[in-house]
């Protein structure tokens, strides 16, 4: 099953304005977790080629950047990577890489912080 | 007559500068990294504004106006609670007010000044400050509040007029 039906919706103007007034991560986090088009998309990621595309996409918003350079998908993309990140932690990895490296964007450069971070604290040996 | 402008801006080591509450509690604050961004240019802001506007009228909210669309980033707590200065998670709204020394007032009991706490299946998710408490029908009251709406403005409305995410006054 194609994901369209979600792209449609989660980079649709409504959508990106509801969730841009939130003014915390929980805050965020709790709208992602309870987004019934959220859930509905998490629950298609069931295969690898629905994960990668997926990852595919944060990669095509991130490329779709304005004429001063800026990447205007902000809400979309941390929806993108959210829902990545409860599968598969190491395509959410690398689609943290990439969206640090883009500008324009808040909470999907501060989720992608959080994920690098904690898989930066796991990578640690520890201290006996 | 001339005004300073106080830029809010990258204080030690890429950590903002500290917010203290009146009693002396440091205030927790994102560090500078996590709040790398450039702000989206006006004409973003204002289109997402008004859709929401447009949103909340077909639901019957009147009166929502915007009043600013801020260039430097801070959010509904740190319009309230540190002089549009920072970005204070929303989590520790309760401990500041506390910290503070502001105490639970009665929906009759509000003024211009007083701030409300804004709740979503019991946990607060936003805060903004009455700016007018006005007569309405009967015995009514109708509290005007300004708040800043996560990344977006700063917007006047009254106090039961914000979008789903900033949740319901705990007035």
């Amino acid at each position: 099953m194609t994901l369209q039906i979600y792209y449609d919706e989660i980079e649709s103007l409504l959508y990106q304005a509801n969730l841009s007034v939130v003014c915390g991560m929980s805050v965020l986090l709790s709208a992602l977790e309870t987004a019934d088009v959220v859930q509905a998309m998490i629950r298609e990621l069931d295969n690898r080629d629905s994960l990668r595309a997926l990852r595919g996409r944060i990669g095509f918003l991130c490329g779709r950047a304005t004429d001063e350079g800026r990447v205007d998908y902000d809400e979309s993309i941390v929806t993108y990577l959210y829902a990545l990140s409860q599968i598969d932690p190491a395509l959410a990895r690398e689609a943290s890489c990439q969206i640090m490296n883009a500008r324009g964007l808040f909470w999907s450069r501060r989720m992608a912080l959080r994920i690098l971070e904690a898989t930066e604290a796991k990578a640690l040996p520890a201290i006996e | 007559m001339s005004a300073i402008l106080l830029d809010f801006d990258i204080g030690i080591e890429g950590h903002p500068y500290p917010i203290f509450a009146r009693s002396g509690w440091e205030i927790p604050q994102p560090s500078q990294r996590e709040l790398e961004a450039e702000r989206q240019p006006d004409e973003i802001l204002r289109l997402r504004t008004f859709v929401l506007i447009d949103e909340m009228a077909r639901h019957g909210s009147r009166q929502v106006k915007i009043r600013s669309l801020p260039k430097y980033l801070y959010n509904c707590v740190g319009m309230v609670l540190a002089n549009r200065r920072a970005w204070i998670e929303i989590d520790h709204i309760i401990d500041v007010l506390r910290e503070d020394g502001y105490r639970l007032l009665a929906r009759d009991q509000v003024v211009a000044g007083d701030v409300v706490v804004y709740n979503l299946n019991v946990a607060p998710v936003h805060v903004g400050l009455v700016v007018a408490v006005e007569p309405s029908f009967g015995n009514l009251q109708e509290i005007r509040v300004l708040s800043k709406w996560g990344l977006l403005g700063e917007v006047e409305h009254r106090d039961e007029d914000v979008p789903y995410h900033c949740g319901r006054p705990s007035l």
